[in-house]
């Protein structure tokens, strides 16, 4: 059936301003790191144009640089030994919060909570007061243990979001059918939880991999990526090598990301969940 | 089943774990092993460049024994923030305009000199500028310098610049962009004023300084202000701007990258920056700290310095500079030059400042 004229030239009129709004969208937030990626290419250490020439000697500069090599592999061992534990504390966290009756809940939740709200650069100094108040040498361990006190409680929001939704009927009836508190856990709670479990684990990578306020303050002499780049961004010269090496780095988080995105998609289609990623990634949320 | 038991059995868990970290974190940190001015461990708080590897080479060298642990910042006012939440080090980067603030605050201890051989080396520009020596205490030992003028585009400007009152020339509106310091963007718009001595001036000056940037900004005299060396080279190189204030080292660095701008010592006067080490209040190895600083302030690593495109501070150091930055290099470039330490009233300069920068 043909639409009538007016809802006709309503719909691509909708179309056109929605594929404007995602265009200027898209400019803003993937915009500037096209530049930077652009920039890495250009012969010379000033980020202007006009281009000076193709050239690859930033890349090899920055993965020549033992400088840049430790700050990496800093993040990295960080962020990989950081977000399982988050997943592990924020998950069960959630699930305290979400299914038992106890003192002091409110206050936990309240605790839990609040790193999400509170600004990175004020937890940064009180993790280093803190510190410092006790003796505790600065090192990748206390900015380790900063960036979990500030990512588990991202993981329990996503979590308890999922448990919020989920249907307590069926732990209902596989511990009337029977089940322990372990068999719960691992054959219906967990398999359920998967795909959010998968989605928070890639959010925790990022944010301990990403963050700077908390690892600038609370870190000591080993250095992690991004406290790395900020301290060489003085001096012009190293421009063009943060460039290529920012880049690569962010080619890699996104393949990471996406490569983990599909995994979780095929794992919620093989359970054959009527739910879509994002839906049960953050749809208790909504 | 009851849940209660869980719910503490968890809060158990969690306090035990908890407990463990930082337990884990306690025991994380740096040994303490004899320490010494050529073994032990040494921890510098310093900016990136300063401990490039081609001036710390042979100090790490010479000392396999001595652990360097060094830590970088990106301004020394970031540096101070984290030395005065409780940051541990043994050497500090210290430049004139913190070095009173650090003292104050009791986060220097006072620089014994009969313990640095090349101390009395050093130009007396540096060794007896204000802000190195307060209260008859040495607090820091200058290392590398540089002057703060005017930089123009050559090619946009061919009859030249030498006064800082171009800053605020209409000719130029919208060409200009002011380096982004609070020192010395307030003491150029004094010198263009026609104040001589602007680290003194009054706080009734001050406002007077801070409404002349409010209102030249407002008139859309400055196109931007400058965040730093990068930003400023970025400016000049895409056209944005063809004049601003700031250092020689910036004209060097966008010259050597294809770039044409000049640097001039202004008619009304200089400002200079002098950049050095403290120890720390709370130094573990002492010994290695002054062996550190000795060594920064020997000819050999003043030549390494010189080849960054800075002033050094030992004369003695000028014949290991390359020829190129032989000019650059010479310390008595900024002889008669005011050196930026912290003014009395720097709280007042400060407020002003961030109104400015904050569009107020």
């Amino acid at each position: 059936m043909r639409l009538p004229l007016n809802r006709s030239g309503t719909g691509r009129t909708g179309a056109v301003l929605a594929t404007a709004l995602v265009a200027v969208v898209m400019v803003v937030l993937v915009g500037p790191i096209i530049l930077l990626a652009v920039f890495s290419f250009n012969d010379s250490t000033i980020i202007a144009l006009p281009f000076e020439g193709f050239t690859w000697r930033w890349y090899v500069e920055a993965f020549t640089d033992p400088d840049v090599a430790d700050s990496l592999r800093n993040s990295t061992v960080l962020a990989a030994v950081i977000s399982p534990l988050c997943v592990v504390l924020g998950t069960a966290t959630a699930w305290a919060i979400t299914r038992f009756r106890f003192p002091g809940r409110g206050l936990w939740s309240a605790l839990a909570g609040a790193p999400l709200v509170i600004p990175w650069l004020v937890m940064g100094v009180s993790g280093l007061l803190l510190f410092a108040s006790v003796g505790i040498e600065l090192s990748l361990l206390t900015v380790g243990a900063m960036h979990i006190a500030v990512t588990f409680p991202l993981v329990t929001a996503l979590v308890s979001a999922r448990l919020v939704r989920f249907q307590r009927s069926q732990e209902e009836a596989a511990v009337d059918l029977g089940a322990s508190q372990w068999q719960l856990m691992t054959k219906v709670v967990l398999p359920q939880l998967a795909p959010t479990l998968g989605a928070a684990l890639i959010f925790s990578f990022a944010w301990s991999f990403n963050n700077f306020e908390i690892s600038f303050f609370t870190g000591g002499y080993e250095q992690t990526f991004p406290v790395w780049v900020y301290s060489v961004l003085r001096r012009s010269d190293n421009l063009p090598i943060v460039n290529a090496v920012s880049t690569a780095v962010s080619l890699v988080q996104v393949a990471v990301v996406y490569g983990m995105w599909l995994a979780l998609q095929a794992i919620s289609r093989r359970r054959g969940s009527q739910e879509s990623l994002t839906d049960m990634v953050a749809g208790g949320l909504r | 089943m009851s849940q209660q038991p869980i719910a503490r059995r968890y809060t158990q868990v969690i306090a035990c774990a908890s407990g463990a970290l930082l337990v884990l974190t306690a025991c994380g940190g740096g040994g303490d092993g004899e320490n010494s001015a050529t073994s032990g461990e040494l921890r510098t708080f310093t900016y990136e460049d300063t401990i490039d590897p081609g001036i710390i080479e042979p100090f790490t060298s010479a000392n396999a024994d001595l652990d360097l642990k060094t830590a970088i910042f990106d301004s020394v006012d970031e540096g101070a923030a984290k030395l005065n939440a409780g940051f541990g080090t043994d050497v500090v980067e210290v430049c004139l305009d913190e070095a009173k603030p650090l003292t104050e605050d009791q986060l220097l201890a006072p620089i014994d000199t009969s313990k640095l051989t090349n101390w009395d080396a050093l130009d007396p520009t540096f060794r007896e500028a204000k802000g190195v020596v307060i209260d008859g205490e040495v607090t820091m030992v200058p290392a590398s310098a540089g002057p703060h003028g005017i930089l123009y585009a050559t090619d946009a400007i061919p009859g030249g610049i030498d006064s800082y009152t171009a800053l605020f020339d209409p000719a130029y509106r919208g060409m200009v962009a002011l380096d982004g310091g609070w020192l010395t963007a307030l003491a150029d718009t004094a010198m263009a004023s026609g104040i001589t001595d602007p680290l003194a001036m009054t706080d009734e000056q001050i406002g007077e300084m801070k409404a002349k940037i409010q209102a030249a900004m407002a008139d859309g005299q400055f196109r931007t202000i400058a965040d730093g060396d990068s930003d400023m080279s970025n400016l000049f190189k895409s056209g944005e701007i063809i004049l601003a204030d700031g250092g020689r080292g910036t004209a060097e660095a966008i010259n050597a990258n294809g770039g044409n701008v000049t640097w001039v010592a202004p008619k009304e006067g200089t400002l200079s920056w002098m950049c050095g080490f403290g120890i720390s209040a709370d130094a573990v190895n002492v010994d290695a700290a002054y062996a550190f600083i000795d060594y920064y302030i020997s000819p050999a690593a003043q030549g390494a310095v010189g080849d960054l495109g800075y002033v050094i501070t030992n004369p003695n150091g000028l014949p290991e500079v390359a020829e190129e930055y032989q000019k650059t290099a010479n310390p008595s470039d900024l002889e008669g030059t005011i050196p930026q330490f912290e003014p009395d009233n720097a709280d007042v300069w400060r407020a002003a400042w961030q109104e400015i920068e904050a569009g107020g």
